[in-house]
């Protein structure tokens, strides 16, 4: 039988009371906290993963936050873009009407009045603005892309922003290639003023073929924004989807499970009053409390 | 066999039983010493006499006084106690430098890096907003103010392990040459029948230089006991060595034991607490060299990248964070005048750029999937690779330490087994010791009645 002194019992009981204190302390922290990695010793093989879904997070993060930007900016354009198409729509229909004989002059002067009210208000459309931007000045978008004449001071560049991993979405245009495409829309709106202005009916039947382009200009151009909104739309659909599984994930790896943490906390302190209750019955008693 | 005869094993036995008294009383005043090792007296029966034929006892010897112990076992706790000093010290100093990796309370690190490119990726959205510029300048300099506050408490770190050597070489120094003191002693008055409390003192002298240096022991034939540090002899029977510590090239503290042909380099094979302290620096001497290849790398690729682009006033960009060479890791610092002035971060790609260039900004952007950063990895993979060794090096430590806490345990139980003092076996052997001292006074006592009523008599 192993001899084991009194003195030797203390010194047991107080490592383990030492032990227990720690593991107690570990199973307080994450009961307390909610957390099962406080620090990263306590899940090495897991940190990886972590830092990876962090960077994810916060990536998917800035994606969703440009993505909700880009939308402003593209609803903006759609807006200006329908503005300017309703723009030419009247002006065809303008010109369908005063091409056709017999117009009087005066018919014809007050045509081209509102044609020249048509020039202004497409002039507005074009050089629309969201958030003190641009819209059509491409990356420009400070300055103002087109004069009362219609001249371009834009850039031919278009910015863009970034809203998934290898999908950028642009956030204003090109105007040059918007207004002044396969047709010149001011020019074109010029054309028709002056035909009507000078009561000349062929050269107002002249102005319906550019007309007609220009309506397909921003036909293909509002086209083109919806297809960016969508892209915008699905790219913050996919990140906030994906942002929910990461911070799935994420919560599955830092977080303690709420049920296990306050069992093993109620284990261990059961562990660690058992530990003092044994500390405390080796105190009470020796062989001298019989003596006389 | 006469009366006087029976006088003699009486006194012969109140010695015996005094002395057990003495030792008893011994054994329960040392009983919290530490390194006691509790003795017993040692009886036998004294020589018998013929007399008339007939062989008598002449009562009980002291042969000696034992103490209690094993040498195996001592010299097992020794080293038990070096490795378990050594792994706890590393515990504890890894432990307190993690707590500058605060990777999971979104502080660390890594979250700095990926928040830094994070806002670069949101100022796409308008690289000529000043809100966003200042968003992407601020995530770049808590980029660097973590790095450099986590490199700055790894090397304070080291630099208070450096100060901490000079002062348990001082102790260890004071230990050595007193073991070889006792070992002098020990050796004039034998290493068998010598007191018990000279082979205590430097038993414990052993053991205490085992916790603080890692030092092992052999007891040679004549029981002089010889301490060995870092493989070197140190002590040999009662001559003894000292240990001295001096920065080397590096300024990191080394230490040295002195031999005749001048000192040797022992640090590396050190154990015990200066062990663990000498191992601790070296893990934080190798986190902080990778924080130096982090911090060097991320403003070499960043400034170069930058000085591509151009700023809102058309100048080419300056650098975006600056480091001095001696120590990255610690000086990782953004540069004031882009600090101050978010307008010269150059992401435009031409110098006449228009507001909505971001050219360069891309190219920026584009950096933090680049393998630039050692061995073709990126600069999240560098960060997240130090952070989970500095994990894997503190778990691995805590375990190392709960494992030999429970060896050194083991060991002392069994130690204590042997040689430690039991208050209540003690009071049994006093009632012993007292009872067989009232025993041989009474037979005094009637050796004395024999010889008065002898002496009546006459």
């Amino acid at each position: 039988m192993i001899r084991l002194p009194r003195s030797s019992i203390y010194d047991l009981t107080a490592r383990l009371q030492a032990a227990n204190s720690v593991r107690l302390g570990t199973a307080e922290e994450q009961a307390s906290t909610g957390r099962r990695i406080n620090r990263p010793s306590d899940a090495p093989s897991d940190l990886f993963e972590v830092h990876q879904l962090n960077a994810a997070m916060a990536e998917q993060d800035s994606w969703k936050s440009n993505a909700d930007s880009a939308t402003g900016e593209l609803n903006a354009m759609d807006t200006a873009l329908g503005q300017a198409n309703d723009i030419i729509v009247r002006a065809r229909e303008i010109a369908v009407d005063m091409a056709s004989d017999p117009k009087s002059l005066e018919d014809r002067a007050a045509a081209a009045k509102e044609v020249r009210g048509l020039q202004e208000s497409m002039a507005t459309a074009a050089n629309a603005t969201f958030n003190d931007r641009y819209l059509f000045a491409g990356t420009a978008f400070t300055t103002v892309p087109f004069d009362t004449a219609g001249t371009y001071s834009g850039s031919t560049s278009e910015p863009s922003t970034q809203v998934a991993e290898s999908r950028w979405v642009k956030t204003g245009l090109d105007g040059s290639s918007v207004f002044n495409g396969a047709a010149d829309i001011f020019g074109t709106l010029e054309a028709l003023a002056t035909a009507l202005e000078a009561n000349d009916a062929s050269a107002t039947q002249a102005t319906l073929t550019d007309l007609d382009t220009s309506t397909t200009m921003l036909s293909d151009a509002r086209a083109g924004v919806g297809a960016e909104t969508r892209a915008a739309s699905d790219a913050l659909d996919n990140a906030e989807s994906l942002s929910t599984l990461f911070d799935s994930r994420l919560s599955q790896l830092i977080n303690a499970d709420p049920a296990t943490a306050y069992t093993k906390l109620a284990e261990v302190r059961n562990a660690y009053d058992a530990t003092l209750k044994v500390a405390g019955s080796a105190t009470t008693r020796t062989l001298l409390d019989y003596l006389s | 066999m006469g009366v006087l005869d029976s006088l003699a094993i009486g006194r012969r036995a109140l010695g015996a039983a005094s002395a057990g008294v003495n030792v008893v009383s011994q054994n329960v005043a040392n009983a919290a010493t530490p390194g006691y090792s509790r003795r017993r007296v040692l009886q036998q029966t004294a020589d018998p006499v013929r007399r008339r034929g007939l062989w008598l006892g002449t009562g009980v010897n002291v042969r000696g006084i034992n103490r209690a112990s094993d040498r195996l076992l001592g010299v097992r706790v020794v080293a038990a106690t070096g490795a378990d000093a050594q792994a706890s010290t590393i515990e504890t100093t890894l432990s307190t430098a993690q707590a500058y990796f605060n990777e999971t309370s979104g502080t660390g690190l890594s979250e700095a890096y990926s928040s830094f490119y994070s806002s670069m990726s949101e100022l796409t959205a308008n690289p000529s907003d000043s809100g966003s510029r200042r968003q992407v300048v601020e995530n770049a300099s808590t980029l660097a103010q973590t790095v450099s506050r986590t490199g700055k408490g790894l090397a304070d770190g080291i630099d208070q392990i450096d100060g901490t050597v000079g002062d348990s070489i001082d102790q260890i120094n004071s230990d050595l040459s007193a073991i070889a003191s006792l070992n002098a002693s020990i050796g004039k008055q034998g290493a068998n029948t010598g007191p018990g409390d000279l082979l205590d003192r430097r038993d414990e002298l052993i053991r205490g230089l085992g916790e603080s240096a890692g030092a092992t022991v052999e007891l040679d034939a004549n029981g002089q006991a010889n301490v060995f540090i870092g493989g070197f002899a140190v002590v040999m029977g009662k001559e003894s060595r000292t240990l001295s510590v001096a920065d080397d090239s590096s300024g990191l503290a080394q230490v040295y034991v002195s031999s005749d042909s001048g000192k040797m380099r022992v640090t590396d094979s050190l154990g015990g607490e200066l062990g663990g302290l000498m191992s601790s620096r070296s893990t934080m001497d190798g986190w902080l060299s990778q924080l130096d290849d982090f911090a060097t790398n991320l403003a070499s690729i960043v400034n170069a990248q930058h000085a591509l682009g151009f700023d809102t006033s058309g100048n080419p960009g300056g650098d975006v964070f600056s480091v001095d060479p001696s120590s990255p890791g610690t000086t990782l610092t953004i540069d004031p005048s882009l600090q101050a002035d978010p307008n010269l971060l150059a992401v435009a790609g031409a110098a006449t750029a228009d507001p909505g260039d971001g050219d360069n900004l891309t190219a920026l952007m584009s950096l933090k999937s680049s393998a630039t950063f050692g061995s073709g990895t990126t600069g999240a993979t560098a960060l997240s690779s130090l952070t989970t060794s500095v994990g894997s090096e503190v778990a691995a430590a805590t375990s190392d330490s709960t494992s030999s806490a429970a060896q050194l345990s083991d060991l002392q139980t069994q130690r204590d087994a042997i040689s430690k003092v039991d208050t209540d076996e003690e009071a049994i052997k006093l009632i012993e010791f007292q009872t067989a001292y009232r025993a041989a006074a009474r037979i005094i006592s009637a050796g004395d009645q024999m010889l008065q009523s002898l002496l009546a008599i006459g």
